[in-house]
């Protein structure tokens, strides 16, 4: 308890500047460019006019769901999980790597308390922070979709909320992994952004591919805020898959907290 | 030299790292570029769409029908990694002592504090060069390999150049904020927010319809794709970053002279 | 080992002579009287290699409930290394290692509860006063340790609202030493715990060990000064090139066996022999030397020169050291 106490104390200011940078961001989104989005529709639409008959009817169906609220918002959905990227490896990093960049190893490891009760507690802080935040902007993103995404149940909107949760939750795993496995933390500030880059980088690259293996390297976009909000769910292999790799990072970085060896410094 | 020697090995492995992952992006993008057909309304369709869609997926003004512009898109997205990788360069070069607490080593040695930060930085400077210069050749060498239709018109050298000069930017900028506050880690912070900013500015730019005066503080908005892809660098926003750089760069050797050395977090 | 310990009884008044704050003798004193044959620390062939490079080799050790044991050799003999390992935070390549009877790596968090370390060196979260760091210290032990954190604080004058980064070197050793102290443990392990220290709180330090001594709590100090060591242990062990070389008690390593002889012999000799001897010193008449041995045969030998002047006295443990390593050297 005193651990898990000791790194919230430490973290929750850095969480409350991403959570509030985020619910920011989804305000704006919302509330400042979707108008701006929906009116652009007439335009997109007369440039499809011109196209020949086959083509209007697959871009009419196409249309409709690019201009829902689901649609519009996977879009912003990056930008979101790059900021809850950063705010997850920040959490990851910063707390399993506190004690190697203090140099004081000595001093938790000779306390009382076994490793794995420290790697929960900490792990346990940084989770408490994560949810949270994602209280918030899970249920300020299901009031301002509810309205607009035309009659979905509210569970799916809660679902498709808790999609940035789910992508922060792989960011935290890898990051608490390099955190506990790194030789040397110098900087969170400049390892998270490494982290969360990496994330943008292969999501860009899986986007860019568009082929169906490719979609497993866009990490960001495991959690597709859009088909939540039409048929509520996510991609099944796709969200195993995450499920997967967190808990398999997570099983390693717990596993090398244990045993690792605390040499002098 | 013998400090720009040790400078250098320092930096070799992760220049390594980097590279590999530049290659990884470069690589496995090209590939895709291997399907264009060259035609089809597929860019009269981007065109259409929304400013902030495009804008968001940086593919604004691009005709991603070209091999052109397909590339440009790319190209942002390496620019955006260069100048990740230059403020992990600059700050590094100035705060690593600090961060490891092995600044007495180093600067109780007989020389003046600007000449060890002018050799760290030098030596920083020039990986920033190699990445830029490896990122123009594995371009061209990717196109080639592939065989790229319109590969040979593509002016690699130009975004090469331009992602140099935004990264220089970035890299002083970093340099200048590690110097200047107190704490390292909150330099590196600023220096990373900074580049978070930029792209935040930039895509705001791509945005409206008339940027303007915004593309002024947008960094990553000083050569646009249009322009490079006709082998031009804006002179007025070469020289602006130039300036930037220049500018940012005296600060950090006034600050880093002036500032207590001391073990920082 | 400890089958020897109540020699130590017999040989106590002997320590009471030589210097050192005599507060601290009286506490070592009262608790050799109470001495058990309890172990609180014992290790069997304990040994740790990293990767292929040496740490420790074949160290056993015994340390009695009470004891002050010190635990002295050069740099990079593996001191830390068997400390390290003691406290679990390596793991042992062989051998065996037990405090208060229990396994060091299973039962490392029981035995940790009652043991207080103080690393050699001293560093702490960043942005942290003193008395925040020292009261999450506490929070990991089920007592109460505000009071002592204030008495031990006042002993060693040391502000404990001051941010601790911006602490001098031996403030962040007091921070240290209160840390590892705070939880009244059974068992502390001090790794060269003086260094950025100055002499009066050096001192204001050895009585606060020897206060816990005094209240039954057992030491292991290592250091790689003897002087140190010399002040308030009872036995030490000796290390070189990760093996224990030797276990001595201190008033035997000093008393009995080892005494420096100097004199002037009225005309200059040639060359000074006598079995015992080592370190022999010849300048003209003036002849030094350590002697180890029966003390008759000593005088018979002397008895043969003519002499001017005669000094026999306790030699300083860093020259029973030196003629002890060069001695272990030779017969290597």
């Amino acid at each position: 308890m005193n651990v898990y106490l000791f790194e919230l104390r430490r973290a929750w200011k850095g969480a409350l500047v991403w959570a509030a940078v985020l619910l920011a961001f989804l305000i704006a989104m919302v509330v400042g460019i979707y108008p701006m989005f929906l009116d652009s529709r007439a335009s997109m639409e007369a440039v499809i006019d011109g196209f020949p008959k086959e083509f209007k009817a697959a871009f009419g169906v196409f249309m409709d769901d690019i201009f829902s609220f689901g649609g519009f918002y996977s879009f912003c959905f990056l930008y979101a999980a790059v900021m809850g990227a950063a705010m997850a490896s920040s959490l990851g990093l910063g707390l399993f790597s506190r004690e190697k960049r203090a140099k004081c190893m000595d001093f938790l490891m000779t306390k009382p308390a076994s490793r794995g009760r420290l790697f929960f507690a900490k792990l346990l802080a940084a989770l408490t922070l994560l949810a949270a935040a994602n209280a918030a902007y899970t249920a300020v993103f299901t009031a301002m979709s509810l309205p607009r995404s035309g009659g979905a149940p509210a569970g799916w909107a809660v679902l498709a909320g808790s999609a940035l949760l789910f992508t922060q939750l792989i960011i935290l795993a890898a990051s608490v992994f390099f955190g506990v496995f790194l030789k040397k933390v110098r900087s969170v500030a400049a390892g998270a952004v490494a982290i969360t880059m990496a994330g943008f980088v292969l999501t860009a690259l899986g986007n860019l591919l568009e082929d169906r293996a490719s979609r497993f390297l866009a990490v960001y976009g495991y959690f597709d805020v859009n088909l939540a909000l039409k048929e509520g769910r996510f991609d099944a292999p796709l969200a195993l898959t995450a499920a997967a790799a967190s808990a398999v990072l997570l099983a390693a970085a717990y596993v090398g907290y244990c045993r690792g060896e605390i040499r002098s410094v | 030299m013998n400090i720009l020697m040790r400078e250098l090995k320092a930096g070799l492995k992760p220049f390594l790292f980097w590279s590999l992952g530049l290659l990884f992006f470069i690589f496995m993008g090209m590939t895709k570029a291997t399907g264009l057909s060259g035609g089809g309304g597929f860019s009269e369709l981007a065109a259409a769409f929304p400013k902030i869609v495009t804008a968001m997926l940086l593919m604004s003004n691009a005709d991603i029908d070209t091999f052109g512009g397909f590339y440009s898109v790319l190209a942002q997205y390496a620019a955006l990694l260069s100048a990740v990788y230059a403020v992990w360069l600059g700050g590094g070069a100035v705060a690593r002592e600090s961060i490891d607490k092995t600044y007495e080593f180093l600067f109780t040695k007989p020389r003046s504090r600007s000449g060890i930060l002018s050799l760290k930085l030098l030596a920083a400077l020039i990986y920033l060069t190699a990445y830029a210069v490896l990122n123009g050749l594995l371009s061209a060498a990717s196109a080639a390999a592939l065989r790229l239709e319109g590969g040979a018109g593509v002016p690699f050298w130009a975004f090469s150049a331009s992602a140099w000069l935004t990264g220089l930017a970035f890299f002083s900028l970093a340099a200048f904020f590690a110097a200047f506050r107190s704490s390292a880690e909150r330099g590196l912070k600023l220096a990373n927010a900074a580049v978070l900013v930029s792209y935040a500015l930039g895509v705001l730019y791509d945005m409206l319809e008339k940027g303007g005066a915004l593309r002024f503080f947008a960094l990553f908005k000083y050569f646009l794709p249009t322009e490079l892809l006709e082998g031009r660098l804006e002179p007025l926003f070469a020289a602006l970053s130039l300036c930037v750089s220049a500018a940012a760069l005296a600060g950090a050797f006034l600050s880093f002279e002036r500032r207590d050395l001391k073990a920082a977090q | 080992m400890l089958r020897g310990m109540p020699g130590l009884k017999g040989s106590i008044p002997t320590i009471g002579a030589v210097r050192g704050p005599p507060f601290i003798l009286c506490g070592a004193i009262a608790n050799a009287e109470e001495y058990s044959v309890k172990t609180v620390l014992e290790t069997k062939k304990l040994t740790k290699f990293y990767g292929k490079s040496r740490g420790i080799i074949d160290v056993d050790m015994e340390i009695g409930e009470g004891e002050i044991f010190g635990f002295i050799g050069p740099n990079g003999a593996g001191k830390s290394t068997t400390i390290r390992t003691l406290l679990g935070l390596i793991r042992k390549t062989g051998g065996e290692a037990r405090i208060f009877g229990l396994d060091c790596e299973k039962d490392k968090v029981r035995i940790l509860a009652e043991v207080g370390y103080l690393p050699s060196e001293v560093f702490y979260y960043e942005g942290m006063r003193a008395i925040d760091l020292l009261r999450y210290s506490a929070s990991f032990y089920r007592k109460d340790c505000s009071a002592r954190i204030r008495e031990l604080a006042g002993i060693l004058e040391l502000d404990l609202n001051k941010k601790i980064e911006d602490m001098s070197l031996g403030n962040k050793k007091k921070v240290g030493i209160i840390q590892g102290l705070l939880h009244s443990p059974r068992l502390i392990i001090l790794d060269e715990p003086t260094s950025g220290l100055d002499p009066l709180m050096q001192r204001t330090f050895f009585e606060l060990i020897g206060r816990e001594n005094e209240r039954g709590a057992s030491v292991l100090f290592s250091s790689h000064i003897l002087s140190e060591v010399q002040r308030i242990c009872h036995r030490v062990a000796i290390i070189k090139d990760g093996r224990i070389i030797s276990v001595q008690k201190m008033a035997e390593l000093r008393q009995t066996s080892y005494k420096k002889v100097g004199f002037t012999a009225r005309k200059p000799l040639e060359r000074f022999e006598l079995e015992g001897a080592s370190d022999i010193k010849t300048d003209g008449p003036h002849v030094s030397f350590i002697y180890r041995g029966d003390i008759n045969a000593l005088i018979a030998r002397l008895a043969g020169l003519s002499l001017e002047n005669l000094d026999i006295s306790e030699p300083e443990l860093e020259e029973i050291f030196m003629s002890f390593y060069s001695g272990v050297e030779a017969a290597q």
